[in-house]
């Protein structure tokens, strides 16, 4: 071993047939830049950031009444005031057990993809945003199971990656972006409602103040894979890719309406129930209102037509 | 050629059900899906499908198929590859 290198690097290191690595340092683009020094700003420890109370929604309900999936049927009208606030507990935990299950998709996937070259000069913020969903998840998780009887499964099941890297991941970025829209929309939508139990809005506004800073990357990071792969795929594939993305949304928003929330609530028919309330009308329009926003981005994009954005 | 028993009525209705729900949510145009033929190589179950066959196994066989049951068992695709292994798999054991 030389003096000079006690750990002996030097005989550790590549054949010197190695080409030397003289790529510059990676600089964050501005807006991503941008990104980041806001993320320190609003940095905060997630283990003392909520009061977590003995028991909530025992004055008020956890969900505003057209947040609750079977607003718009019988079993509903029949339930008393505490019937009521029972189901929006549930329904609550529900809400947050999907949005957990999505953020640990997104975590999982991106945790495999940050050093990627298509990601690495947004690394640093990348690196955030993980630590950022990760408290999220760590937030919900303590809502359901301190006061729901635990997070609701999931049941979701990895099917094998289908079509080019570059189809793949944007649909996986698509996918989150499209997640952190829809939810945003519900989100406010509690906030915005006094009425609603305090602890379960202060959960949602922590949601919302930091998912606004990653749908402003997402959206950029759509954009920009879009248009990559408008270079090689026609409109036609991109109009497919589209398509399918408009089915996720429907398909996470349908998560919203679980048998087991039901059962949990006391209800009868469990299952019936939920086909009567993805078929209502207080369903529909909540989806409709949920969608908007990311079907017009779509169609900006060129990934849904003008026809199937209405 | 495999000796097969009989199927019972409730097995038939079973499967059935199963494949009315799968003709009604794909997007393939086709009007009869064979008991072993592969749902999920032909794409006719996708993966955003997935969570609501869960539901409807849950609701014909009454009884709950949790994720945590799932990796207990080690179930894998293959238990919902076809009508059959979703039958053999979900209703066939007490």
């Amino acid at each position: 071993m030389s003096t000079d290198d006690p750990a002996g690097r030097a005989s550790r290191m590549p054949p010197e047939t190695t080409p030397p690595r003289t790529a510059p340092p990676l600089t964050m683009p501005p807006r991503t830049a941008r990104l980041m020094d806001l993320t320190r700003a609003a940095f905060c420890d997630p283990y003392e950031i909520v009061d977590w109370p003995e028991s909530v929604g025992d004055d008020a309900q956890c969900l505003p009444d057209r947040l609750i999936s079977i607003v718009d049927t019988g079993a509903f009208d029949a339930l008393d005031r505490a019937g009521r606030r029972r189901l929006s507990l549930f329904e609550c935990a529900n809400l947050f057990s999907v949005l957990l299950h999505g953020e640990k998709a997104y975590v999982a996937g991106l945790a495999a993809r940050i050093h990627e070259p298509a990601t690495a000069s947004h690394a640093e913020y990348l690196h955030a945003l993980i630590d950022e969903e990760n408290k999220h998840m760590y937030l919900f998780s303590q809502f359901c199971t301190r006061y729901a009887g635990g997070v609701y499964p999931d049941h979701g099941f990895p099917f094998p990656a289908d079509g080019p890297k570059e189809e793949t991941d944007l649909v996986f970025y698509a996918q989150a972006l499209l997640m952190e829209e829809m939810f945003d929309h519900l989100n406010r939508a509690v906030v915005g409602d006094p009425s609603i139990d305090s602890t379960v809005r202060r959960i949602h506004q922590i949601h919302i103040d930091d998912e606004a800073r990653h749908i402003s990357f997402g959206r950029a990071h759509l954009e920009d894979l879009v248009e990559r792969l408008a270079q090689t795929a026609g409109a036609g594939r991109l109009l497919a890719i589209g398509a399918y993305l408009d089915r996720y949304m429907t398909v996470m928003l349908e998560r919203l309406a679980n048998p087991r929330v039901y059962q949990d609530a006391g209800l009868d028919d469990a299952y019936a129930l939920r086909r009567q309330a993805l078929a209502s009308e207080g369903v529909r329009s909540l989806h409709a209102a949920a969608t908007v926003r990311s079907r017009g981005f779509l169609t900006k994009l060129g990934l849904v037509g003008p026809e199937q954005a209405a | 050629m495999t000796d097969r028993s009989p199927e019972t009525e409730t097995e038939a209705d079973a499967k059935t059900a199963i494949e009315g729900w799968l003709l009604a949510h794909t997007s393939h145009p086709i009007e009869r899906i064979a008991h072993d033929q592969d749902i999920v190589t032909g794409r006719i179950l996708d993966s955003l499908r997935f969570v609501d066959l869960i539901l409807l196994i849950e609701e014909l066989s009454g009884r709950p198929v949790d994720r945590a049951g799932l990796d207990m068992n080690g179930l894998g695709l293959d238990d919902f590859r076809t009508i059959d292994a979703i039958w053999n798999r979900f209703f066939k054991t007490p």
